[in-house]
């Protein structure tokens, strides 16, 4: 039986937009960056030190963008406060409120601990009094530091790094249950969602610690350690393997099982996405990333060419999960309910949850991280034998 | 070891910020929400008393009796006054009061008639529908004494709306 | 031409819902819905009752009609022109009205000759099937999607915050968003009638009774007998979302 192409007659409109993509793009960097960040603060993994706090400043400019996307989406943002009000505990959406507000006090408190040692000193050695009393009360009037306090802080930052692991998955791995979920959608149903979106997540938030790292070291914001590269590069790559077999298993089982949506699926793939998800998102993005990290597996870290090859696939990863993101949430909407029809989405330029709109939320996070480097210097904690003296590296507190 | 001062007022301010947020949520609840179930209960009542637009052919009654009387007794009886009357972007002045939607001068083309009465395959075999008009015309166009009739002649110029069943005797 | 006699007091009448007995209390109502396809016409009166009666905006549809024509090669034509606001005619009728044959525009053109001649043809009705374990309603994150405890399932309008979730939820299309209102709407089985021991609209206007409305608690009710009797179908029923709209001859075709 083939029938003739047919919509039903609500289909006609896309309503999970470019606000929609985006949103997931950011908390996917928001968890990301947190786990390098925890490889360091709870697996001790040493050779991530000079980005270990960097990262937490890259989690929380994004965190403090990630309720943009979804105000500019809602028909009523004013309303938004209703998933705190009177959630609905069957709908992951509404686990939103409380998750976001969970990491949110979990990842700041980790950022004040492992600062812990600049607040008290400029608390003490600000140049106006302004500045001083503005670091005492983020001292919470306590400002003061020991040996034992060190300690405290320590074992502090271990425990919250470790309840700041399912925390940020969490806030990431709900999106993709949101998706995963929803049995009126093939391209989306499937258990494998989550662990799709999460492994994702933690590839774009390596990649980007690794494009940052390398610039920022170069100008000498950052320690340069060509073995912190190496670490972020090994585990970008074992990232993208679980993630290209997680994908790679749903599409197998999507063909094999040949349920009633496969030929939506198949047609959606060699048609409407056959440029944006194989040729794109798989050819360029999964492919050239892949191969140059499998190469540098066997390279030694100290040489120019690891760096710039470095370079090409963290940048290549990246543009992947944001390709991703686009092909399952808009691909997702390009087929009808009655899986015989496809439609297409034309983002505007000017609309509330057009392509300006979205590049200036992308680049909000970036701004906010400047700022917050103006306020705490990027780099790592200095040793926990050096006496106590002003901190030179890093950029100093001004406000 | 002893817990550090500042570990402790960040907990304080946590628990009181916990507190405080739960107690805003409760108060910001509707005081009619989880009345009946997981919902605003007043919602059931509010949709409720909306009015109703299609008010029924008895009302039309009220006045026009007699063509009511006349239409139930047809083959068009099942159908509402309103299927055919009601204008629905257009003012009529004639009822002014009740219902301005309402027209006695409703859409007299054979669009209005053909949209139930034009053959389609799609349609249940039993219901009358006519396929080839212009023989439905020359046939019968005759037989009511009817002269100039053609493809541009409306099908209320032989059948009344409001009893359209025609019958043509012995020879029909 | 008639000459009307308004009787006294019509103007209060005509205002006043004669219902002949009070409201009845919500609570002892469980509402169904029967289609049977075998008798829809597909003349679309329904979809335009329904756009007046809830004021549905253009290009959005609480309840539309589907047309399905199946040609001789085994392949199914599916349209749904405006939803099936004007009926199903052509925009031209000048090609109808001058011609002998039997369907000139219609997927089986040559007049039943070839391949493409359409064997089997019906109209399905579709609206919210108002399912007894929604997808829809799960979803909501703010409860303003519920189901009613007579079994409608209705949108607060004032809690909703217009994620389209539900949207996306709904296997069978039913919702949307409204285009001014932004936030989520659906036919709610004209609640606001059915409360007042009126029929939705759909089933008001339907010229063949192929739409039935009804009480399942209401012992002597039509539908209760028709729903005990005839063999059944409902949308999807792989996907247990339990549809609460009924269908009589509904084809392995239907999407």
């Amino acid at each position: 039986m083939t029938y003739s192409e047919y919509l039903f007659p609500n289909d006609m409109h896309i309503y999970w937009s470019l606000m929609i993509v985006t949103y997931p793009f950011i908390t996917g960097l928001i968890a990301g960056a947190f786990m390098a960040s925890a490889l360091f603060h709870v697996f001790g993994l040493q050779e991530l030190k000079p980005i270990s706090r960097f990262a937490l400043l890259v989690s929380l400019a994004f965190m403090l963008c990630a309720t943009l996307p979804l105000l500019f989406h809602l028909g009523h943002p004013e309303r938004a406060l209703n998933v705190v009000v009177t959630p609905h505990w069957h709908s992951a959406m509404a686990g939103f409120g409380f998750i976001y507000s969970f990491y949110l006090v979990v990842l700041t408190m980790e950022i004040w601990l492992s600062y812990w040692e600049e607040i008290v000193t400029y608390g003490r050695t600000s140049a106006s009094g302004m500045k001083k009393t503005f670091w005492r009360a983020i001292a919470l009037g306590a400002g003061e530091t020991s040996d034992d306090i060190k300690q405290a802080n320590k074992k502090a930052i271990y425990i919250l790094g470790l309840i700041g692991i399912p925390s940020a998955c969490t806030l990431h791995g709900y999106v993709g249950f949101i998706f995963g979920s929803l049995k009126s959608n093939p391209w989306w149903s499937t258990p494998l969602m989550p662990q799709v979106f999460l492994l994702s997540a933690i590839v774009s938030g390596l990649a980007l610690l690794i494009v940052m790292y390398v610039a920022l070291s170069s100008k000498g914001y950052l320690t340069w350690s060509t073995k912190c590269l190496k670490t972020l590069c090994f585990y970008l790559w074992l990232a993208m393997l679980f993630y290209m077999i997680s994908e790679g298993l749903e599409i197998l089982f999507f063909y094999y099982e040949s349920s009633d949506a496969w030929f939506v699926i198949s047609t959606l793939l060699f048609t409407k996405l056959w440029v944006s998800f194989v040729v794109v998102q798989i050819g360029i993005g999964v492919v050239v990333p892949f191969t140059l990290l499998s190469i540098m597996l066997f390279m030694k870290e100290d040489q120019g060419l690891y760096t710039t090859m470095a370079v090409i696939a963290a940048a290549t990863a990246l543009f992947e999960v944001w390709m991703m993101r686009w092909n399952i949430v808009i691909g997702g909407q390009q087929f009808s309910k009655s899986y015989v029809g496809f439609r297409s989405y034309h983002p505007e330029w000017l609309d509330q949850e057009g392509i300006l709109t979205t590049m200036g939320l992308s680049l909000l996070p970036f701004f906010l991280l400047y700022v917050l480097t103006r306020i705490l210097p990027m780099r790592e904690a200095a040793e926990a034998t050096e006496e106590e003296k002003p901190l030179q590296s890093g950029e100093p507190a001004e406000q | 070891m002893r817990t550090p001062k500042h570990l402790k007022r960040a907990l304080w301010i946590i628990a009181l910020l916990f507190v405080a947020g739960n107690a805003v949520r409760l108060l910001a609840v509707p005081e009619s929400f989880g009345q009946f179930g997981e919902f605003r209960g007043a919602h059931l009542s509010e949709e409720r008393e909306r009015d109703p637009v299609h008010r029924g052919s008895e009302v039309c009654g009220e006045c026009h009796d007699e063509r009511l009387e006349e239409k139930n007794n047809g083959a068009h009886g099942p159908i509402p006054c309103e299927n055919c009357h009601f204008q629905p972007y257009a003012g009529d002045e004639t009822h002014p009061e009740a219902h301005p939607e309402i027209s006695q001068s409703p859409d007299r083309s054979q669009r209005a008639c053909l949209t139930c009465h034009q053959y389609f395959p799609a349609r249940p075999q039993a219901f009358p529908q006519l396929a080839n008009f212009p023989e439905h015309i020359a046939t019968n166009g005759p037989k009511l004494k009817k002269d100039d009739v053609g493809a541009h002649t409306l099908c209320v110029h032989c059948h009344n709306p409001h009893d359209p069943k025609i019958d043509l005797g012995q020879n029909g | 031409m008639v000459v009307a006699i308004p009787k006294p007091g019509w103007a209060q009448r005509i205002h006043d819902i004669e219902v002949g007995e009070e409201i009845p209390d919500w609570l002892d109502h469980y509402w169904v819905y029967l289609i049977d396809t075998t008798k829809c016409i597909g003349c679309g009166a329904c979809v335009r009752a329904d756009k007046r009666e809830n004021g549905v905006p253009p290009m959005f549809f609480r309840t539309w009609v589907e047309r399905y024509q199946i040609t001789e090669d085994n392949h199914v034509h599916v349209d749904s022109p405006d939803g099936g606001y004007g009926g199903f005619l052509p925009e031209d009728l000048a090609q109808l009205l001058t011609s002998a044959e039997k369907d000139p525009a219609g997927p089986g053109r040559g007049g039943g000759k070839g391949k493409n001649k359409v064997t089997k043809g019906f109209f399905v009705p579709k609206m919210c099937n108002h399912c007894r374990n929604t997808p829809c309603t799960q979803v909501c994150p703010v409860n303003a999607s519920y189901q009613s405890p007579d079994g409608v399932v209705l949108v607060d309008k004032t809690r909703c915050i217009g994620c389209s979730y539900c949207v996306q939820a709904c296997p069978y299309g039913s919702r949307y968003i409204h285009p001014e209102k932004h936030t989520a709407d659906k036919c709610t089985w004209c609640y606001h009638r059915i409360t007042k021991g009126l029929m939705p609209a759909c089933v008001t206007v339907c010229p063949t009774g192929a739409r039935k409305f009804g009480d399942l608690k209401d012992e002597s009710s039509e539908i209760k007998k028709l729903l005990a009797t005839q063999r059944l179908n409902v949308l999807k029923p792989e996907l247990n979302t339990e549809p609460f709209c009924f269908y009589i001859g509904l084809d392995q075709s239907v999407r």
